[in-house]
């Protein structure tokens, strides 16, 4: 049996059903990117203004020193995870030409975004923890 | 010499499949984990205010109770777009329509920002109140 290619209506057709989401697209993955940017600069410079003792001496400052250091890892892959989105919709412009590889990046993305969303996830449990060790006990 | 093949797009959506199930997935623990975190403020809560407050009351004057809720939302609107495109990219022959699947992408796509700029307003004015206390 041999399976006649498509015709090009069709192609057009299918890209153009694709084309419908490139606003959203691209809103949501500049928001994402500029949030993960704005996180690892603000983690680093945070961490590079209050002093933390980059040579981790003792336990508590070699605990915080972790968590800064992977957030701000984690804030990095973001940007490399939100930059595939970026391109994805770039490349969603309504031709057939383009698809295959606006779906490889996305493909791409929504593999590494549930990784990114698995460490957010430790870190925020990990956040969590921390913050509730070190917080004072609430006023009756 | 034959020319190398790329992947098409079906290719491509179809192995999207098992990374969109997973994102449902961890969408679901999100939302465990920020309901826990509602019960664990709740039981702390508990023991501040001891005999003078319900239980329930205490739970819904819970500062994260919009927060919970709009996330809730979100969470239902994006995991079953979701699962509608995973849905779609599962049905996928080479060959056939990409329509239905692109529809159901474009869907997804504008739940998924609605959801997020639901959830940001929600968590902007929790940090709003908590920084006028």
């Amino acid at each position: 049996m041999t399976m006649h290619p498509p015709p090009v209506d069709q192609h057009r057709d299918d890209a153009e059903a694709f084309l419908a989401a490139r606003r959203s697209l691209l809103t949501l993955a500049f928001l994402g990117f500029g949030m993960f940017t704005a996180m690892a600069a603000f983690f680093a410079l945070g961490a590079a203004m209050q002093g933390y003792e980059w040579s981790c001496g003792l336990p508590k400052a070699a605990s915080a020193c972790l968590v800064f250091t992977m957030v701000c890892l984690t804030s990095l892959y973001g940007m490399w995870v939100f930059a595939q989105l970026i391109r994805c919709g770039m490349l969603l412009d309504g031709s057939s030409r383009s698809l295959p590889e606006a779906m490889d990046r996305h493909r791409a993305f929504w593999t590494h975004a549930s990784i990114l969303s698995l460490l957010c996830l430790g870190l925020f449990i990990v956040w969590s923890a921390h913050d509730l060790q070190s917080s004072p006990a609430p006023r009756r | 010499m034959d020319k190398p093949t790329t992947p098409s797009p079906w290719a491509h959506l179809r192995r999207t499949r098992g990374a969109l199930i997973g994102v449902t997935v961890l969408l679901v623990l999100w939302f465990v984990l920020l309901t826990f975190l509602i019960c664990a403020t709740t039981w702390h809560a508990k023991g501040i205010y001891a005999d003078r407050k319900s239980i329930l009351q205490i739970f819904l004057s819970n500062g994260l109770m919009p927060i919970w809720l709009g996330s809730g939302v979100a969470h239902y609107h994006v995991g079953r777009k979701l699962l509608r495109l995973a849905r779609q990219t599962n049905e996928l022959q080479d060959g056939t329509p990409l329509r239905p699947a692109g529809e159901a992408f474009s869907s997804l796509w504008k739940a998924n920002l609605r959801a997020h700029l639901l959830l940001f307003a929600f968590v902007f004015v929790y940090w709003m109140i908590l920084s006028q206390r």
